[in-house]
């Protein structure tokens, strides 16, 4: 908790610094948050150049409207807010213009099969899981527990309440489970054969 | 508790999310359910997979690109800051004043009279012998528009007031002339006849051969006494 408002602390120092015009605050806040944003953000669009674009956008926004920036909310919420709204458009615009070279969906429907052959790629599994289950739950797994947030912020994040929160987290890691049972199977069988924990196989 | 309701809870039992009460239940029921435990460790590795997910990153360079998009946004901003400096608001001082001296101008025009001239043009033009018949000729010919070119005012200085003045004046004579001669016939009537009762000017042209004393006068020209009979 404390550790907490000193992070909190930090950021508040970074954002009056970079309304008074300081780039190197602005530089030092997005090494701070630039991981954090992709990591959320890959997830939920499946693309690193199109994440990557969407966390470089993320930051401009932040530097246009750095002076409307309110002191009484807490800045990690501000920039995972418009990062996710800005994700959110992109899956959007996807919805409406989907476009797939067919050369490039051979060669991953190739790659693909051979993963799932593979049950040792238990993390890869995982991601293929994530990317099928829908977006509103996606987001609230992600963010509680891919990237450990706690439910009120998801709440504030994702402007829902908490108990919506807290369903959509639940029913995430449900879907999970029915997609994951096969391979959790195999992984259990393989296990019992070797004295491996299963995340390391 | 069944077991249906424990694995609605099971996730959020692994993440330590319930309340001391519900978890205890929740414990209580997986240390006689054996389907339940298994359940129970399928989530708890789900959990712990989870967790080993790699952290993703963004790429070296991201700093340096995301810096000089800002540099060139702030150079296109700095740039059009210099082309236009200010926008005008829609309702600002720069056109609040010109818009309300041209209403005060607008108003101040109306209430002194200056209508009156579009009043004085809409008027129907009197004639000499037409109700009017005890009026001064000078005050009439002033409102008398002989041509439909010129706006016939009394404030007009130029050379045509100049020259309606005088054709208002030829007219004047001739009327009065012809009211003296006995012969001239029933002025009400040439005065209501067609050719009189519109907004025309009157101007009568007689034939050099009939000017006499004797003739007389119609909407249709001049007769000879002859004729007239």
């Amino acid at each position: 908790m404390k550790a907490k408002e000193s992070e909190k602390q930090i950021d508040y120092d970074l954002m009056e610094r970079i309304q008074g015009g300081d780039m190197v605050a602005f530089n030092t806040l997005v090494d701070r948050y630039k991981d954090r944003l992709m990591n959320i953000i890959m997830r939920m669009l499946h693309s690193s150049e199109e994440a990557e674009d969407i966390v470089q956008e993320t930051f401009c926004r932040v530097y246009q409207h750095r002076d409307s920036f309110d002191f009484r909310h807490c800045f990690s919420t501000w920039i995972y807010t418009i990062a996710l709204n800005l994700a959110r458009n992109e899956l959007r615009k996807r919805k409406r213009f989907k476009f797939t070279d067919i050369f490039d969906m051979q060669g991953k429907e190739a790659e693909i099969a051979v993963e799932m052959e593979l049950p040792s790629n238990l993390p890869k599994a995982i991601e293929t899981a994530l990317e099928n289950i829908p977006e509103k739950y996606r987001m609230a797994f992600v963010l509680r527990d891919i990237q450990e947030l706690p439910y009120e912020e998801v709440a504030k994040i994702m402007n829902i309440p908490l108990g919506t929160v807290k369903s959509r987290v639940n029913r995430a890691r449900a879907m999970l489970r029915e997609k994951l049972r096969p391979r959790m199977e195999e992984y259990n069988a393989l296990s019992k054969g070797t004295l491996l924990p299963v995340s390391l196989l | 508790m069944r077991c249906r309701k424990v694995r609605s809870y099971l996730s959020a039992y692994c993440n330590d999310e319930l309340t001391g009460r519900r978890q205890a239940s929740i414990r209580e029921h997986l240390g006689r359910c054996a389907d339940c435990r298994r359940e129970e460790a399928f989530f708890r590795e789900l959990n712990g997979s989870v967790s080993t997910l790699p952290k993703l990153r963004v790429t070296d360079d991201f700093n340096t690109r995301l810096l000089n998009r800002i540099a060139q946004e702030r150079f296109k901003e700095t740039r059009t800051k210099a082309f236009f400096p200010k926008r005008a608001p829609v309702l600002g001082w720069g056109r609040l004043v010109p818009a309300v001296a041209t209403v005060c101008l607008v108003l101040a025009f109306v209430f002194s009279g200056g209508l009156g001239i579009l009043d004085k043009h809409d008027q129907p033009t009197m004639l000499a012998n037409q109700d009017q018949g005890n009026q001064d000729m000078d005050t009439l010919y002033r409102i008398i528009q002989p041509n439909e070119d010129h706006v016939f005012t009394a404030h007009s200085t130029n050379w045509a007031f100049e020259k309606q003045v005088a054709k208002a004046n030829r007219i004047r004579n001739l009327m009065n002339q012809l009211a003296s001669q006995s012969s001239f016939g029933n002025t009400a009537q040439l005065a209501g006849s067609s050719y009189y009762n519109g907004y025309r000017p009157m101007m009568i042209i007689l034939p050099l051969d009939r000017r006499t004393p004797s003739s007389t006068y119609t909407s249709q020209g001049v007769l000879t006494a002859e004729e007239a009979q």
